[in-house]
């Protein structure tokens, strides 16, 4: 027995694979379709014949979907972009909390009188532990490239990359500034202006983060309701 | 038949065509076309939509989704104020073309 419904979702669940077209475009063809198989089921079809017809009239989905693709592309940038911004936010809360527990553990360390190579070691651990995340968070990236960007909105996107490239470079060069320039003496005051620099830098790129996140998120927001 | 390229180039000013008489939703726009044409303008139907996403981008159609007759929500689409003026953009770069082709075939004997 044929079931018009089943099929109907079936269909439309070849659709909603790739996330070019949007359950709202979905819906917009399945009332195309529901049209077509009440048109062709009055002019004599059963319903089978009526939902096979209909199908194919719309068109074969991979081809839809590629339609669909180059006018979407934008969106789906935006899209891509905001989700490496949130990965971003994230990779900062994690790097905080390893941060954390590092000093934690090597304040622990510390006073149980851990011999020096043994704890600087296990730091290192806990640090890799935690920042394994980032190999992942850059796969990630590296998936989502491809496809065209035409409606990308240009100025937020090299912002986006200037930022992301720039404020990490800033934060090493200091580090490394501050170990092989800086004279032995003035380390430990230098470490607490290098550490509020760091602070600040990280806090300039998350707030730019959260602002970049919402103009690139706003345009997704459909204007028709 | 038209051909598919053809078709594809032609489906913008139609549905500027359609929308211009009225507002109206995809399934009733390709009816419309397919009378007006007398069926010799087919093509997957589905394929209207990326174009009419496309449009509405460019802002040359606006789209609100309302309760159709069947009691389902549809999206409907009209003509914004630089959809209709370019219309008459459209108008004559077909004519354009229509008439230089004309020139060399002569117009179609009219049948009635």
């Amino acid at each position: 027995m044929f079931e018009l419904e089943t099929a109907i979702d079936d269909w439309k669940l070849s659709f909603g694979k790739n996330d070019v077209v949007s359950p709202k475009e979905t819906s917009e063809l399945e009332e195309h379709l529901r049209g077509l198989i009440i048109d062709l089921g009055n002019s004599g079809l059963s319903q089978r014949e009526a939902f096979m017809v209909g199908a194919d009239r719309l068109g074969h989905p991979s081809e839809l979907e590629q339609e669909y693709a180059k006018v979407n592309s934008g969106a789906q940038w935006r899209k891509r972009v905001f989700w490496m911004l949130t990965g971003y936010i994230a990779m900062t809360v994690v790097g905080t909390i390893v941060s954390a527990v590092v000093a934690i553990a090597g304040t622990g360390m510390a006073i149980a009188g851990v011999e020096g190579t043994v704890s600087a070691v296990a730091l290192i651990a806990v640090m890799v532990l935690g920042w394994s995340g980032l190999p992942v968070l850059a796969y990630r990236q590296f998936q989502n490239l491809g496809g065209r960007g035409e409606h990308l909105p240009v100025k937020w996107f090299v912002a986006t990359g200037i930022m992301l490239v720039v404020a990490p470079i800033i934060t090493f060069g200091g580090r490394i500034a501050q170990t092989r320039i800086v004279d032995p003496s003035w380390y430990g005051e230098s470490a607490v202006y290098f550490g509020f620099g760091g602070f600040a830098i990280h806090l300039g790129v998350v707030v730019f983060c959260f602002i970049a996140m919402w103009k690139f998120n706003n345009p997704i927001i459909e204007a028709i309701d | 038949m038209v051909s598919k390229e053809l078709v594809a180039a032609s489906t913008k000013p139609l549905v500027l065509a359609v929308l211009s008489r009225s507002e109206s939703y995809g399934y009733a726009i390709i009816q419309e076309i397919r009378e007006h044409s007398g069926g010799h303008l087919e093509w997957s139907e589905g394929m209207l939509y990326p174009v009419l996403h496309r449009m509405e981008k460019e802002k040359l159609i606006l789209a609100s989704w309302k309760v159709g007759e069947n009691g389902r929500k549809r999206k409907y689409y009209r003509l914004s104020a630089s959809g209709t003026r370019a219309i008459e953009a459209e108008r004559q770069q077909w004519f354009a073309v229509h008439e230089t082709l004309a020139s060399f075939w002569g117009t179609k004997a009219c049948l009635s």
